[in-house]
């Protein structure tokens, strides 16, 4: 699925904003764009912005609001959000057939992750993502049931972070939202405070934390001292009543002493939400990195288990991510949730053989440059086929 | 009768006593600094005691003197830690640490207030 | 891009190895944190730090570290799980000491509330003749053993002045039921007066469930009053135990039990046992006895050195018998958990929970600051106000030291903040005694002055020949050892936490 195309943009702002439709009436409200095939001739709506992939003649267009020559508009949706942008780019930035939307706050980062899937860009974008994402905030449709904040690092961009947060609050009371961050910049208790005083009870912090021990989280986010800012964030952010969720992404660095990080949360922020445990993605940093990360996933299935059910049975909320439930053993496929964003969701060929395709979460796209050799199909369901139930058996063993 | 001497350069005053305290019940004790810096201690069993008893005693007493000195190394050395630790847990954030180190990206603009 | 900000970008942005981000350097050697050690047997010993998390290590790992012999390579598994868990800082001290002090807060969080048991007893009647009973025997007819309403009304007035939210009003006896109907009006007034100052307001009901009936037992249903039973194991040792005049206390306890749980449910009753010199020599039979009836669990109690329990040689043993006895009791249970199913031994889970987890445990017989006055409080039939139940059974000796006032004149600030209970403080606290100021259990155990008083005759204790402390660190030793060597024991234990 693609979310960005190019076309010629013709009388239209930079960073303008609109809602995409193949209906002509919508075009009574002001914020639409209709997406024409090839006839632009759209009657009374003339003066409406129109988005084609025709090449229309610069003459025929006049003074009138089109974007023509786009390589695609098939990928958009009705009612989707695009911004109009730089040098003809067409950005999707809401889609609201999609439960994993995503609001880009900037790509700058105080962390530099060994397999960061969205590497940093030191320019200063502050500005320019704030402007969108507050006009964006009151174009979402009200129903919209969760909006993910994400970068880079959200809190490089400080106060109007709160003015973000605030504002979705008031406008889309009804939203959940998550912000993944590194949790950093909560060491300081003030910008804790800050946070909390906006008050919004959907909102929801992913932070990661790849480790007990120092100095293997601070290799991982390539940061120093950033463990220790990180935990005293979450504490920081726990004296307010902020809801936490701990991150950690599965690979060969983080994999030695996950029973000991798991102990470690136990012992030490017991009172985090919940803990997610990652399998990881093959874009970004990771692939640079690949040697130093790369474990297939079958490979640490031990550990992971001790870790699940180590949390789990002291009644912390535990969830699986982006692992697909062949390769997992069969006691904890409770814990596995459907996570990959639509958009990069991908399954094999393999799998479309698998009775349990509709229940698994697939794999990422970028699995194709690398995955686990041992995704297999399931002929049975291995919950089906037993009698009783052996905490040690493996899914795949009762295929 | 078990007789002990022990380098006060070595044994604290304070391990050599808070470990004789578990002895004091059974044996009457006596502690003496002598002029070359020596503790002479000696424990004499206030009811009797086979010989085999009274050795195990002195090898259990041997091994006492050098975990309760080890306790007072970390004692001395966290004193002031557990004062902090203590003041910090009663506290209302006032004594909260800084954050360590730095924590600004590459463009170096500060992001906090 | 401005060329300055590229070679930032490009130094921040190269990626490091794990070596670069070492931070041991800047202090060598390492700096200890606080923490105490203990030798669970030849081969190990336990290293506890400030809240009470520990790490089972090779004998003469403690000397290595606090010697500074630790080489962060050569040992480097070892080093990370101290540095993790707050016994080394490679800094002056843990960047992580707020975290540290948040823990230590929470370890003593069951403070914050103050007193909540709040015991009424509320008769000193009764019908059996247990030889170990601290309270004297009192039969039947003689009345001006009961608690008069007046003082009932004063005990609860003074519960309602708890800053706890939740409170527990449990009537002991003598017998309890035997009063029944001053029960009834003390409930009614307690939920009257619950309403009026936004208090919950648990009740308990300790009886030997000989006088059980319809009425009483409706009564507890609509009320949702439990019940606490004694019972002491199978039926040679409970009615050796309590003897009653022309029945089997056995029959009408197991009887009372059933009755209990069909009409008020299976977890509405608890049974406690007490252990007298007879329990010494079956500790497997009273744990079958309390798992084939149906119980979560058994607490493996000794029996408390007061009262008339101290007159009658029949009670005087050695803590090693117990402690023998403890053993062979919890071996049966965890046999128990192998082969059959969760079945909790009391004194374990709450140690085990102070161990193994973060939360903080309030147990009135076992925690520092002590329980008495800071968690519970008992209103005596005459109107007497004492630290705790075992303060009151002194009293029946004539012994007044734990006697903090009268409901007829005290008022709560004088009972709860006056002389004796600022004397009392100076020394419940095991952190500043003698003994228990060095102890590696420390934050495992606790501090009792009234067990000190009653059996040493000294409030601060001497540490030495306690049994108090002899029993504590025995038991604690011997857990440690059983999770050290049995892992299946290890498991069985962690299921046992309270979460």
């Amino acid at each position: 699925m693609i979310l960005k195309t190019k076309g010629e943009t013709h009388n239209i702002p930079e960073g303008t904003l609109v809602r995409v439709t193949r209906y002509r009436n919508k075009l009574e409200d002001k914020s639409y764009a209709y997406i024409a095939e090839c006839d632009i001739d759209i009657g009374p709506y003339v003066n409406k912005p129109i988005l084609t992939t025709a090449n229309i003649n610069t003459e025929t267009i006049g003074s009138r609001p089109v974007v023509c020559k786009m390589s695609s508009t098939d990928h958009l949706a009705e009612d989707d959000i695009v911004l109009i942008g730089q040098r003809g780019n067409i950005r999707t930035l809401y889609r609201p057939q999609s439960i994993s939307n995503v609001m880009f706050i900037t790509e700058r980062c105080n962390s530099n992750c060994l397999m960061c899937s969205q590497p940093p860009m030191d320019n200063d974008d502050l500005d320019f993502h704030y402007d969108i994402n507050s006009r964006l905030i009151s174009m979402i449709p009200k129903d919209c049931p969760e909006i993910t904040l994400t970068g880079g690092e959200p809190t490089i961009l400080g106060n109007r972070l709160c003015d973000l947060i605030n504002q979705i609050k008031n406008e889309l009371p009804r939203t959940e939202v998550h912000m993944l961050t590194n949790g950093r910049s909560f060491a300081y208790n003030k910008v804790a405070e800050r946070l909390a005083q906006v008050n919004n009870p959907r909102l929801m912090l992913g932070i990661p934390l790849y480790s007990d021990y120092y100095q293997i989280h601070d290799y991982v986010v390539q940061a120093k001292d950033a463990f220790y800012q990180t935990v005293m964030g979450i504490q920081n952010l726990k004296r307010y009543d902020i809801r936490v969720e701990i991150r950690v992404v599965l690979h060969k660095a983080t994999i030695p002493r996950l029973q000991k990080l798991a102990e470690f949360i136990f012992k030490n922020l017991p009172f985090v939400d919940q803990i997610v445990l990652m399998g990881l993605e093959i874009t970004g940093y990771t692939k640079a990195n690949l040697n130093d990360l790369w474990i297939d996933p079958k490979d640490y299935m031990d550990e992971l288990r001790n870790a699940v059910n180590y949390l789990a049975k002291r009644k912390m909320k535990v969830a699986i991510y982006n692992t697909p439930l062949c390769l997992l053993p069969l006691d904890i496929w409770d814990y596995a949730r459907q996570s990959i964003s639509d958009w990069k969701n991908i399954y094999f060929e393999e799998c479309e053989k698998c009775m349990l395709i509709n229940e698994c979460g697939g794999l990422f796209e970028s699995a194709l440059k690398r995955h686990s050799n041992h995704i297999k199909a399931f002929k049975e369901d291995p919950r089906t086929t037993l009698s009783g139930s052996s905490e040690k058996l493996l899914a795949c063993d009762a295929v | 009768m078990i007789n002990a001497v022990l380098d006060s350069k070595v044994y604290s005053k304070n391990a050599i006593i808070k470990c004789l305290y578990w002895y004091s019940s059974n044996f009457e004790i006596s502690v003496e600094l002598d002029e070359k810096g020596y503790y002479n201690i000696t424990l004499k069993p206030k009811s009797d005691l086979p010989e085999e008893e009274i050795e195990s005693i002195r090898k259990k007493l041997n091994q006492d003197f050098q975990d309760y000195n080890l306790r007072d190394v970390v004692a001395q050395e966290t004193k002031t830690i557990r004062e902090l630790l203590i003041a910090k847990a009663f506290s209302h954030g006032e004594f909260d640490e800084d954050p360590p180190g730095m924590m600004e990206d590459p463009l170096g603009i500060k992001f906090l207030e | 891009m401005d060329s300055n900000i590229l070679s930032l970008r490009k130094e921040f942005r190269k990626f490091r190895n794990l070596d670069y981000y070492d931070q041991s350097e800047s202090r060598q050697p390492y700096s200890l944190m606080p923490f105490n050690f203990h030798r669970i047997n030849d081969d190990l010993e336990v290293l506890i730090n400030e809240v009470g998390d520990f790490l089972l290590v090779p004998t003469g790992t403690a000397g290595r570290i606090i010697n500074k012999e630790l080489d962060k390579e050569y040992d480097s598994s070892l080093y990370a799980d101290l540095l993790s868990n707050f016994f080394i800082s490679e800094s002056a001290y843990s960047p992580l000491i707020d975290l540290l002090a948040t823990r230590y807060r929470t370890k003593k969080l069951f403070l914050e509330n103050f007193t909540s048991l709040h015991i009424f007893v509320i008769s000193l009647r009764c019908e059996h003749t247990c030889h170990y009973c601290q309270v004297s025997r009192v039969t039947q007819d003689r009345s001006k053993y009961d608690m008069s309403r007046e003082h009932i009304d004063r005990g609860i007035e003074l519960m309602m002045k708890s800053p706890n939210p939740n409170v527990t009003m449990e009537f002991q006896g003598g017998e309890a039921l035997l009063a029944f109907d001053n029960i009834k009006y003390a409930i009614g007034k307690a939920q009257e007066q619950a309403y009026k100052y936004r208090k919950n307001v648990n009740y308990v009901i300790c009886t030997n469930l000989a006088l059980i009936n319809d009425e009483i037992l409706q009564f507890c249903k609509l009320n949702d009053v439990l019940i606490s039973t004694s019972l002491d194991g199978p039926k040679h040792v409970h009615d050796s135990n309590r003897h009653k005049p022309h029945a089997s206390s056995y029959e009408l306890t197991i009887q009372g039990i059933k009755r209990v749980k069909e009409v008020l449910g299976n977890d509405s009753v608890s049974a406690l046992m007490t252990t007298s010199k007879l329990s010494l020599d079956h500790p497997t039979e009273i744990v079958d006895e309390y798992f084939n009836l149906g119980f979560q669990g058994i607490f493996l109690r000794n029996i408390s050195p007061y009262g008339f329990a101290l007159r009658t040689e029949k009670n005087r043993y050695l803590t090693k018998e117990y402690l023998d006895f403890f053993k062979k009791g919890l071996q049966r249970i965890i046999e128990i958990n192998k082969n059959e199913r969760r079945f909790v031994e009391g004194l374990s889970q709450i140690l085990l929970t102070k161990m193994l987890t973060p939360m903080n445990v309030g147990f009135v017989d076992m925690q520092s600051p002590s329980g008495i006055i800071n968690g519970v409080i008992v209103f005596n039939y005459d109107g007497g106000i004492y630290a705790s139940d075992e303060s009151r059974m002194l009293a029946e000796e004539r012994d007044f030291t734990f006697k903090l006032g009268h409901l007829d004149e005290t008022s709560y600030d004088e009972v709860f903040f006056g002389d004796k209970a600022n004397k009392i403080s100076a020394v419940w606290a095991n952190e500043s005694l003698a003994g228990c100021a060095d102890c590696a259990f420390q934050q495992y155990c606790g501090a009792d002055p009234v067990h000190n008083w009653a059996t040493q005759g000294d409030l601060y204790g001497y540490r030495p020949t306690s049994s108090f402390c002899e029993k504590n660190m025995e038991i604690i030793r011997y857990l440690f050892e059983l999770m050290a060597t049995d892992q299946d024991v290890k498991e069985i234990f962690e299921s046992w936490i309270r979460i």
